[in-house]
């Protein structure tokens, strides 16, 4: 309990994630929207707010869209937020807690646009680098820039300076596949050995194929109000315990790849100030895996100081269940992750599945007894990271 | 072609000369870049373009795939010796991939297609300042990466 009201998460939907849906963003969007909302109990007429996620990394549809598509009569309060989508979540939150909106949905969708996936049309497991290396690399001068070049510059300094090894990425890769196995959720649910990912090919050395995630389509979307209201509602809320940011000074990662984990330091420390939790207290964790580079910043900054991740992943992993259990307790991404579930998810699958685990609904990949879940969002300049609870 | 603007075509004025130029604040000493509109430091205006020779450091670096038969691509970020704070996104030439090191001392160069003029950089001839198994402190120690960052550029 952290002293002030708490926002609920009350709804959750989504449509189906594929690599090749066959429909538009907006009608993903839309799928997920009305499945959150039927989740939730709320009647249709009853939202009055709509946040979505909608920068420029993930072309989707505004909130506008949502309210035709859904029919949505009297919204009166809209937003947008980046991505990844725990700042949807966030905005969504304070929304509530300001009395802005009563019910507001909150969405994330992301496609497998041309300009994201060229040469993996037909292969979309694969992501060539040709549609993010840029051969001027101009990005020195102005604001864009690949993050894959840049995440790979982030992995390559790690392993730099802290002698992390690839099997040690490989465990969060393998870890991953081996949650997705029991997630009807996840595209790629086919098991992984530490083996497989040692052949995989390199991409962006040191990144090989399998420290990304894939593009895909797909949308996922949640409904929030207060804690107050969501008692009235037919499922037992998740509450937002808290949420946090940091942009600590140099957080262009680009050019200062350690800006990433001191910015996610920051993140947690400004999470769990706002808590009477500590990162020892949480039953599930869902480091943000977008590259399994990030996910080690994330878990260093939750348990470990910084380049100790490794050691933490090698104590933690049990070659028995080919997964995580940190500290002999706590899995790490029980539906997979974005590896698993795709780029289309950004973050967003680890909110759904955590509100999963914490009514006790996530059917056999339910973690008995889990309570609080802290999900970390992005990375310098995009991280926002949240801690739900049973309510 | 660069995605140039009214805050960034200066610089990439200057790379069409071939000339690296940085902002300095004259007040207090910082080194400014990306480009910005005042110090970030004491927030003075006073900031004066200074011509730079180019030396520095590989921070780190990646290796995109390329297409089949094409040269290696070695992408780097390259920390600049007489500007503390200072780094470069840009290719690293003239060197095998294999036996590029982090912390690994380089001096600046140009490339051109039919865009424009970019830097690069390539290693240095003379014996390295740092031995090889250094390379990994090099990096660890922010304050010889970054030429010395003292407190303007940190
Ligand atoms: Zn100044």
């Amino acid at each position: 309990m952290n002293g002030w009201e708490r926002a609920a998460i009350v709804g959750i939907g989504w449509s189906e994630l594929a690599r090749d849906s066959g429909v538009g963003p907006g009608s993903l969007i839309a799928r997920a929207a009305r499945a959150a909302v039927l989740d939730s109990g709320v009647a249709r007429d009853a939202i009055d707010g709509v946040i979505g996620v909608y920068g420029t990394d993930s072309p989707t549809l505004w909130p506008g869209y949502v309210v035709d598509a859904l029919g949505l009569p009297d919204v009166r309060w809209w937003d947008t937020a980046q991505p990844p989508s725990v700042t949807a979540l966030s905005t969504a939150a304070n929304a509530v807690l300001t009395g802005n909106c009563d019910y507001a949905l909150c969405y994330h969708g992301k496609y497998r646009w041309a300009n994201t996936s060229v040469v993996g049309r037909g292969d979309p497991l694969r992501q060539a680098p040709a549609h993010e290396f840029d051969p001027g690399l101009d990005h020195a001068l102005v604001e864009h820039g690949g993050s894959m070049l840049w995440a790979a510059r982030v992995m390559r300094e790690h392993m730099a300076r802290h002698g992390s090894t690839r099997e040690d990425f490989a465990r969060i890769s393998v870890n991953n596949r081996t949650n997705a196995a029991r997630n009807p959720r996840a595209v790629f649910r086919a098991p992984l050995t530490v083996e497989d990912y040692l052949a995989a090919p390199m991409i962006d050395d040191p990144m090989c194929l399998l420290d990304m995630d894939a593009p895909i389509d797909g949308a996922l979307a949640v409904v929030v109000t207060t804690e107050r209201r969501a008692r009235d509602l037919p499922h037992p809320p998740v509450l937002v315990e808290a949420f946090a940011s940091a942009l600590p000074e140099r957080n262009d990662g680009l050019l200062w790849p350690e800006a990433d984990g001191l910015a996610a330091r920051r993140a947690v420390a400004n999470l769990f100030a706002r808590s009477d939790l500590t990162p020892a207290d949480i039953d599930l964790a869902y480091p943000y895996d977008g590259f399994t580079i990030l996910a080690m910043l994330w878990l260093e900054a939750l348990y470990t100081g910084p380049g100790e991740g490794p050691a933490l992943l090698r104590e933690s992993w049990s070659d028995d269940e080919q997964r995580l259990r940190l500290h002999g307790r706590v899995p790490v991404c029980t539906h997979g992750g974005n590896l698993s579930e795709g780029r289309a998810t950004q973050g967003f699958g680890s909110v759904i599945e955590a509100v999963q685990q914490l009514r006790g609904d996530a059917g056999d990949r339910q973690v008995d007894a889990a309570r609080s879940a802290v999900i970390t969002g992005g990375m310098a300049g995009t991280n926002r990271s949240t801690i739900l609870v049973s309510g | 072609m660069a995605r140039i603007n009214h805050d960034t075509v200066e610089l990439w004025q200057g790379w069409q000369r071939r000339e690296l130029r940085v902002d300095r604040c004259k007040d207090c000493g910082t080194w400014v870049f990306p480009p910005r509109p005042f110090c970030p430091g004491c927030w003075s205006d006073a900031l004066v373009g200074t011509a730079l020779g180019g030396a520095g450091r590989l921070v780190s670096y990646s290796l995109p795939r390329v297409a089949p038969g094409s040269p290696p691509v070695v992408s780097g970020v390259v920390a600049l010796a007489e500007a503390p704070g200072v780094r470069l996104l840009a290719r690293i030439v003239g060197i095998e991939p294999e036996r590029v090191a982090l912390g690994m001392p380089l001096a600046l160069g140009w490339w051109e297609d039919d865009g424009g003029v970019y830097p690069q950089f390539g290693p240095v001839d003379a014996a390295p300042a740092r031995p090889d198994g250094g390379a990994v402190g090099g990096v660890a120690d922010e304050g010889a990466a970054d030429g010395g960052a003292g407190e303007a550029g940190a």
